[in-house]
């Protein structure tokens, strides 16, 4: 055992993917698992790949689909979590998304800055919601209603970063840890003192961005903030990109940023979106249900619930 | 009764009269409760009778008797199948699952740097070793960002 945590990155999802395994030896090995589960996702679950399985899916909207497996267990995803936050986190905000401005890639919409571009105009659509999705397992089949666009980005990635923690540590045998886009997901034992991970607005941040170290161990943790994936728009203070799926606008900040702890990266992904579109109502569910939340308010203030430790972070 | 020659009857008495009157009364009213008591010893008895033979069971029911004490096995008609329970829901399905093990504050975080020297050395992002090295109170090293993205 080589003792040493070793780490690799490479672009992924519109993001950052981070690999570490607790033996440096297998970190090439990790990260070529993690690679492999990142192309199956991107080429099943993309939104702005005209080729990705989930494009044809919104294409046919209105049909029953064959689907694949992998796509499948994507929208069986995105439906649970939305049966769990009684439609906060809905995969039918596709077409509302794509209203406000969002229908590329953030990097092709985010080029829209103030001084370059006008700001965009955006309509708002309404979220036709997750019931008018049908899933088939046995058929292996998805039919979405007409006029329906899916968008699984909220849990998608949050699933493949589970998976490729999985598929990483079963085949190196080291400890790994998996985040994309700053969700991340632990398997097999960690180091000897743990994950040591940086909570913070933004996943691309330094270090030393404000913010709050803390130790990992088990499952996953996931961070929604409102502070990334703004873009202008002619509305006042723009547009973000966590939608409040009963409005199809984007969810009045009341947490800039919500970090999430759970049993899996998952399900951290859907606790802290929720949270964000849930307002001031988060702090209670949250409690209810025993995941150690950090919800950091507007004016900077840092909450600290369910376990998760409030010494050593930076905001009051 | 005609001819009768008891003494006492052809006078009519009043007094033996109520006598005898009051003597009836009485006897109907001990027939009476007689027969009220035995209706409800009758009763309880077929009732028991009643119940022994067919446990559990209700009127308007059409299910078979079923043997005390005894769960009935599933049936395989239609009528009983729609009536069972749904399957047992995954662990997943019942909520968002807590992890096994809530996040700490990193130990020894606020050490002095002779401490971090014995950390598990990390491969360091080129982006943030720098200021990593640079910032004299830094604690040890943290790989992994968890933000917005």
């Amino acid at each position: 055992m080589s003792g040493s945590v070793a780490t690799d990155r490479f672009a992924a999802f519109g993001g950052t993917a981070v690999i570490a395994a607790a033996e440096s030896a297998a970190l090439p090995g990790a990260r070529a698992q993690v690679q492999r589960t990142v192309s199956e996702f991107d080429r099943t679950c993309s939104r702005f790949r005209e080729d990705s399985e989930l494009m044809e899916l919104n294409a046919a909207a209105g049909s029953t689909v064959a689907a694949s497996p992998l796509l499948l267990d994507a929208v069986d995803a995105a439906l649970r979590a939305a049966r769990l936050t009684d439609g906060d986190v809905d995969p039918t905000i596709g077409e509302a998304l794509i209203a406000l401005g969002y229908d590329r890639d953030f990097a092709s919409v985010g080029a829209r800055s103030p001084g370059t571009v006008a700001p965009s105009r955006v309509s708002f659509a309404a979220v036709p919601g997750w019931r008018t999705v049908h899933l088939d397992r046995e058929a292996g089949t998805i039919r979405i209603g007409r006029g329906v666009r899916l968008d699984l980005g909220a849990t998608a990635k949050a699933l493949a970063a589970d998976r490729a923690a999985a598929a990483a540590h079963a085949a190196v045998g080291s400890g790994v840890l998996v985040s994309f886009g700053g969700d991340m997901a632990v398997a097999g034992d960690p180091p000897a003192e743990g994950w040591s991970v940086r909570v913070t607005d933004d996943h691309r941040s330094p270090i030393e961005a404000p913010g709050q170290s803390i130790t990992l161990r088990t499952g996953g943790l996931a961070t929604s903030s409102t502070t990334v994936r703004r873009w202008p728009t002619v509305e006042p203070g723009g547009a973000h990109h966590l939608l409040d799926p009963s409005t199809g606008r984007p969810a009045p900040v009341v947490w800039r940023t919500v970090s999430v702890a759970a049993g899996s990266c998952l399900d951290a992904n859907i606790a802290s979106t929720a949270s964000i579109v849930r307002g001031e109502r988060a702090v209670e569910w949250l409690t209810s249900l025993g995941l150690p939340s950090r919800l950091v308010a507007v004016d900077g203030t840092a909450r600290h619930l369910a376990g998760w430790p409030s010494e050593g972070d930076d905001l009051p | 009764m005609i001819g009768d020659k008891r003494p006492g009857l052809g006078r009519r008495d009043p007094a033996l009269a109520k006598l005898h009157r009051d003597a009836a009364i009485s006897r109907v009213g001990n027939t009476r409760k007689l027969v009220a008591v035995g209706a409800a010893g009758l009763t309880a008895g077929l009732a028991w009778l009643a119940a022994s033979a067919a446990p559990g069971r209700t009127i308007g029911t059409t299910g078979q008797a079923r043997s005390s004490g005894v769960t009935p096995a599933p049936s395989s008609s239609s009528s009983v199948s729609s009536q069972q329970l749904p399957p047992l829901a995954s662990p997943g399905d019942l909520g968002l699952q807590s992890p096994g093990q809530a996040p700490s504050a990193p130990t020894g975080q606020s050490q002095a740097p002779a401490d971090q020297s014995q950390a598990a050395p990390v491969t360091p992002d080129p982006s943030q070793a720098a200021p990593a090295q640079s910032a004299p109170q830094a604690a040890a090293p943290a790989p992994v960002v968890s933000g917005g993205s």
